[in-house]
């Protein structure tokens, strides 16, 4: 009996935290079917999940407390007389008092019925806030406002037959077309009620044609030549026919005999596939001690889908007579099996793998093939590494000039020790590794004081020659030039100033920043990060070295001198001088018939009669025009129907018509060049050869 | 008359009456004075009664004169002619102004109105015709305000294939204010531009079509469109020149040069030179000719010949003189490509000096053409130019103005000299516009004149329907049955020159009139109908009548005036101011007198 008002109260506390969650759901249905009706049902459910997890947040229902719910009944029920509270209450704590008033209020609790209408509250407001949301979102998707958006933004081009109405026999009740786009488009299936086709390439057509009256034979006529027969029904009033279109053009429909206006024909052509890469650049080179790999991020677009890509490596060994190629086909890491019309690729290519080594150089181009089979591929890439056993040969050095070889010698020296050292960094102590390593770093500064000498600079340190002050010598004592030597910087000493050129000299200097950096890495015993420094500095070097070499050409053998008086007297009597004789036949021009055609529609235009000549003129050109539409229907249909109205009936030929089919010559004729040619004279029984003459006199 | 006598006696009795009265005043003060103040007040009343008279001469011009009502008149000036007839030809202008009386033609003011002898001419005025009927009679011309629109144009109307056509004109309308310009054929529109009024402008495009077009002129200012007008032009095909290359060795030069002429189906010999006397020799859509020893004869064949300067020099006296001949009498012409040979020897020599700039190298440059706006593609060209002299044509020059080829007269014929040798790399690097362009001015220049035996001129640049337009031929001999438009118009010879044949011809339909057994074809022309050039029309009209009003002045300050006598009433204010100024000197008297 005790508990029944604490088990009562959480009756009411758990409905009441059930209403407002289900209060929160129904407001946040209300903004999903509003999200819906704008943007669509992806978005509305998002809309439905964040707006409620929103809701809850900030309502926390959970919250609510038995002290509230008391708090609540209290307001509510006079007959509770404000004391709730006390169930709420361990039974130990209340005095004679408030238990009576206890017994009192659970019976009263007891006999409530029905729940406040409180509770409900939340509810109720959110139900009718769905109402609300409901009708505004049914009012926006009828009026079509946001719709038309949404269609504008999925056809923007509007096709031929929306924007014009077609001319159709008269015979024709109705017509389906029914369109099945190849499978290489995967699209599906569409039907359309006008004749105008807007289709992809090897989309396959089937014409249903109704009529209102039974005719005995119907058919297609494509560009003016293809003639397919339409298959009747039993009562001659449907009928159908199919056709692969491939090719663009026009097509008009003959119904016993009867041809109907001109219907266009444009094909979609698949385009291929375009690859971009995106790294490496066109050509890399890897420099010696780099990581020998390369990466490579490419993007594929196609605008049905992509079937395949692969990556075509070729691997270039050795050198002049001695190379080898070795090709590989390299699969990307990514699944085609989606035809998606977009693809972002990726792949780390190790040269190691591809059993490559210093002066071998890759090759390669990404191919693609889109779901249509056509192919595409890129441009070669090239990826070389540098060739370091070139670099450290003695060949050339041997033979050389004076340039200070055992310098050089170091530098090769201190790249063959840092490679040996890495070799055995793992066999050898930490310490051994790092004391070998500064060593190097001490020889690497050596050879960088020694270059140095060469660009003036002065030692930093006692290298080799100072052994001590020498002034202590009390024989020396006042020799002036002798204190001089010793403290006195020697700038302008004749014997410093180097016999490098400029260029030169800045060679040697950026040899010497890589000298400066090679030594910086081994000296924090990071020989690893040093090497590609160290070759930096070789490669320089040896420039430096190839450079002073002077080059001397060969020397050739001598003419004997010529005898001019024996020049050019040869017998050429016998020699009979060549005489040819050729035609170029002038090209065939097929404009020739629009170029005269514009002066037979300027007579129709001043309504004069044309003869039989020039009729023929309009029909050559009229048939220059139909060549011309069936490749571009879209830019020359309208002046091929044109043409032929001025055809059926030239003198009535309409001046909107003239214009039109004028304007598909202006467009179609090729500017004419300027030839040579003779200025005329006018006749004039020889006055001006007369005044000529006596102007000569 | 019983009025005047009435008159008198009252008057009379009045006065004796007053003077009477003033005699027996019994102040006798100021009576002389007050005597003839009455007598005067008497007079005055006497005179106010009879209006008074005087006969006088006076010298009267003989004024008949008319006013005439021309298109673009403008009401306002019509007011200071009350009571002058007004006369007009136009039914529009009836229309607008109902009092104008309606004239079939003006010969009509003279047979039905034999009184006038001027008229004040408003509007845009007549044209030539029209002025001719009014057999000089005086008149006075109140041009309109200029018309807006095109006021002149000019453009070629007998085009060869390839060429550009060239509107050039001027355009009325409000300083500062812009006009644009479109030029249209075949329903595009091929350039335009945008002018400022009242000045000149010009609009190219080059047709593609061959025979007759009408092109059209649009003038406009915002979107209103002033004009649009016909542009009819006639495009013919090009007759082919023959030419002769004479070479000293094969060079790419004359290669390219003979496969693009040939190929564009022009007839080609070439001579080419072997070794010494030896000559291999060339014909191309022509038939074979002996070329190895040249004469006059030979050379009558060609219209153009062209060679380097080791070709010409080698040539031999015999050759080389008949070559002259042919160039100074018969017109021929003579393109000479330089090399490094000196050609003082060559007779025309003289004519191109050049100058070797010493330590240079060749140089490429953009090539500025005569006659062409913009500069071709660059061209490597040695460093030698032609030194300018006078009586020589520069044809090609470098960026910096010097001559690169240059072209002078030679008799009746030309010569061109042309330091250029290598314009076939412009062949090789795709560029065929710039090559054709070169070689086009190059051989049009040159080319021997043909010789036409038939030419039709128009003497009116604008036939108008309905209007008589002279049509002339230029024919050694008479014109047989020309057909003008089916209709076979009577041709005169002139007496000044024999060869000029001129005819009267009245198109009756506006458009094309086909001019038929005459010479080639495309001797056609266009007649304009009444609307069209409306502008340049009645500039033409303020032009001509200004030019008739100068010899005919209306001016009548010149002509004799006859002496008429005239009777005139004198003014009675007069009289009136005596009667007051007599009336107050007798009140004031009578006031103050007494005092």
């Amino acid at each position: 009996m005790d508990s029944s008002g604490i088990q009562h109260l959480n009756t009411i506390r758990s409905r009441w935290v059930a209403y407002e969650v289900a209060a929160n759901v129904l407001v946040a249905l209300a903004f999903a079917t509003l999200a819906y009706s704008v943007i669509g049902l992806g978005w509305a459910s998002a809309v439905l999940i964040v707006t409620l997890l929103i809701l809850l947040a900030v309502a926390k229902p959970w919250a609510i407390t038995e002290s509230k719910v008391a708090a609540l009944l209290n307001i509510q029920y006079p007959q509770l007389q404000e004391s709730c509270g006390l169930v709420l209450k361990p039974k130990d704590s209340l005095n004679l008092l408030e238990k009576l008033q206890l017994a009192k209020v659970e019976r009263a609790l007891h006999d409530l019925n029905g729940m406040p209408k409180q509770l409900t509250k939340h509810l109720r407001q959110a139900g009718l806030f769905l109402m609300l949301m409901l009708a505004v979102s049914f009012a926006i998707a009828k009026s079509g406002i946001l719709i038309q958006k949404v269609k504008s933004a999925l056809s923007p081009v509007p096709t031929m037959a929306e924007r014009i109405p077609e001319k159709v026999l008269p015979q024709i009740a109705k017509n389906i077309l029914i369109i099945s786009p190849p499978a290489y488009t995967g699209k599906p299936v569409r039907e359309q009620s006008y004749f105008t086709l807007n289709v992809e390439e090897g989309c396959s057509v089937k014409w249903e044609i109704s009529t209102n009256i039974a005719v005995k034979q119907a058919a297609l006529v494509f560009n003016e030549i293809e003639r397919i027969s339409l298959s009747a029904n039993a009562g001659h009033t449907v009928f159908t026919t199919q056709k692969i279109i491939t090719k663009p053009g026009f097509y008009q429909v003959d119904i016993d005999g009867k041809l109907s206006d001109l219907y266009q024909v444009e094909v979609i052509k698949d385009a291929s596939p375009v690859i971009r890469i995106i790294t490496p650049k066109p050509y890399t080179h890897i420099e010696a001690g780099e990581v020998p790999q390369v990466n490579i991020t490419a993007q594929l677009n196609d605008d049905y889908g992509i079937s395949n890509a692969l990556l075509m490596a070729t691997v270039a060994k050795g050198t002049g007579e001695a190379v080898k190629f070795k090709e590989y086909k390299i699969p990307f890491n990514t699944s085609f099996g989606e035809h998606k019309p977009k693809y972002d690729l990726q792949k780390l290519i190790d040269m190691k793998k591809l059993d490559m080594e210093p002066g071998d150089e890759l090759y390669f181009f990404i191919q693609a093939t889109d779901t249509h089979n056509q192919q595409s591929r890129t441009d070669a890439y090239t990826v070389s590494i540098q060739d370091t056993a070139a670099l450290l040969s003695m060949n050339g050095l041997v033979s050389g000039a004076d340039f200070k070889p055992e310098f050089f010698r170091s530098e090769r020296q201190i790249i063959i020790d840092a490679e040996q050292l890495l070799k055995e960094r793992d066999t050898i102590s930490l310490d051994a590794f790092k004391k070998r390593s500064n060593n190097l770093g001490i020889d690497q500064k050596l050879l960088r004081l020694r270059y140095g000498k060469f660009l003036g600079e002065e030692s930093e340190s006692n290298i080799g020659e100072h052994e001590g002050s020498t002034l202590s010598d009390p024989a020396d004592f006042n020799n002036v030039n002798k204190i001089m030597d010793e403290y006195a910087d020697k700038h302008d000493n004749s014997e410093d100033a180097g016999f490098f050129d400029a260029k030169q000299k800045d060679q040697l200097k950026a040899t010497l920043t890589e000298m400066w950096n090679a030594e910086l890495h081994l000296r924090i015993y990071k020989p690893q990060e040093a090497l590609p420094f160290a070759y930096k500095a070789l490669r320089l070097l040896k420039d430096l070295q190839q450079k002073s070499r002077a080059y001397v050409a060969k020397t050739s053998f001598k003419t004997p001198p010529l005898k001019m008086e024996k020049r050019l007297s040869g017998e050429l009597n016998k020699i009979i001088g060549p005489d040819l004789h050729s035609t170029v036949k002038p090209l065939d021009n097929p404009m020739i018939n629009l170029q005269n055609a514009v002066s037979v529609l300027e007579q129709l235009k001043s309504k004069a009669p044309i003869g039989t000549q020039q009729f023929r003129t309009l029909q050559l050109a009229g048939q220059q025009l139909s060549i011309k539409a069936s490749a571009q229907p879209g830019v020359y249909l309208a002046s091929v129907s044109a043409m032929r109205r001025i055809l059926a009936a030239p003198a009535l030929a309409q001046q909107a018509d003239i214009g039109r089919v004028e304007q598909a010559i202006q467009q179609t004729l090729h500017t004419a060049k300027p030839m040579p040619r003779a200025v005329q004279t006018q006749p004039d029984m020889g006055i001006s050869q007369q005044y000529y003459k006596n102007l000569d006199k | 008359m019983s009025w005047s006598i009435i008159v008198a006696v009252i008057c009379l009795v009045l006065l004796i009456f007053s003077v009477w009265k003033e005699a027996m005043r019994v102040n006798r003060g100021h009576l002389i004075w007050r005597m003839v103040a009455v007598t005067v007040a008497v007079a005055m009343l006497a005179c106010i009664a009879l209006p008074l008279t005087y006969t006088s001469t006076q010298k009267t011009p003989d004024e008949h004169r008319a006013v005439l009502l021309t298109d673009g008149f403008s009401v306002d000036s019509l007011k200071q002619y009350p009571g002058i007839p007004i006369f007009t030809t136009n039914a529009a202008i009836k229309k607008e102004y109902a009092k104008a009386i309606l004239l079939n033609t003006l010969t009509e003011i003279k047979t039905n109105h034999p009184d006038i002898t001027g008229l004040n001419i408003w509007g845009y005025g007549l044209d030539a015709d029209e002025l001719k009927q009014l057999d000089k009679m005086p008149v006075r011309f109140g041009a309109a305000v200029k018309p807006t629109g095109v006021a002149t144009v000019n453009w070629n109307r007998e085009l060869k294939s390839g060429e550009a056509l060239t509107v050039q004109g001027h355009l009325n309308g409000d300083d500062g204010k812009p006009y644009q310009l479109i030029l249209k054929g075949l329903n595009v529109t091929l350039d335009s531009i945008t002018v400022k009024g009242n000045s000149d402008f010009e609009l190219r495009s080059t047709p593609k079509i061959k025979g007759n077009a009408v092109y059209n002129l649009i003038a406009k200012s915002d979107k209103d469109t002033l004009e649009s007008e016909q542009l009819p032009i006639h495009v013919t095909a090009v007759k082919p020149v023959r030419i002769l290359i004479l070479a000293s060795s094969p060079d790419f030069e004359n290669r390219f040069l003979k496969n693009w002429l040939s190929a564009n189906s022009y007839a080609v010999h070439i001579r080419t030179a072997i070794s010494k006397n030896k000559f291999s020799t060339e014909a191309i859509n022509a038939s074979q000719m002996h070329l190895v020893n040249l004469s006059a004869a030979t050379f009558q064949n060609f219209d153009v010949i062209l060679g380097d300067q080791l070709a010409l020099q080698s040539l031999s006296a015999a050759e080389s003189s008949a070559l002259r001949q042919q160039v100074t009498q018969k017109g021929l012409g003579l393109i000479v490509r330089a090399d490094s040979t000196d050609k003082g020897a060559i007779w025309f020599g003289n004519s191109f000096p050049l100058n070797r700039i010493s330590g240079q190298t060749q140089s490429a440059a953009a090539l500025q053409l005569s006659g062409k706006t913009i500069q071709t593609e660059k061209l490597v060209t040695d460093p030698v130019n032609i030194i300018y002299k006078e009586g020589t044509q520069i044809l090609v020059s470098d960026a910096r103005n010097k001559a690169l080829v240059s072209t002078c007269l030679a008799g009746s014929g030309k010569v061109i000299f042309s330091t250029i040798n290598n314009t076939y790399s412009w062949m090789l690097a795709g560029d065929e516009n710039d090559y054709t362009a070169y070689w086009s001015l190059l051989i049009s220049k040159a080319a021997r004149k043909a010789a036409v035996p038939v030419s039709i001129n128009l003497v009116d640049d604008f036939p108008q329907v309905n209007h008589e337009t002279r049509m002339q031929v230029l024919s050694g001999s008479a014109p047989g049955q020309v057909s003008v438009a089916a209709t076979n118009p009577a041709f005169v010879q002139s007496v000044a020159m024999p060869f000029l044949w001129s005819a009267s011809i009245w198109p009756v339909k506006p458009g094309w009139q086909t001019v038929a057994n005459i010479g080639d074809d495309g001797n056609d022309f266009y007649a304009f109908s009444e609307k069209d050039w409306k502008t340049i029309k009645n500039m033409r009209k303020i032009f001509v009548t200004n030019s008739y009003t100068k010899e005919n002045l209306l001016n009548y300050t010149l002509r004799t005036s006859t002496e008429r006598p005239i009777v005139k009433p004198i003014s009675q204010i007069w009289f009136y101011l005596l009667l007051l100024a007599a009336c107050s000197f007798l009140w004031a008297e009578a006031k103050f007198g007494s005092a």
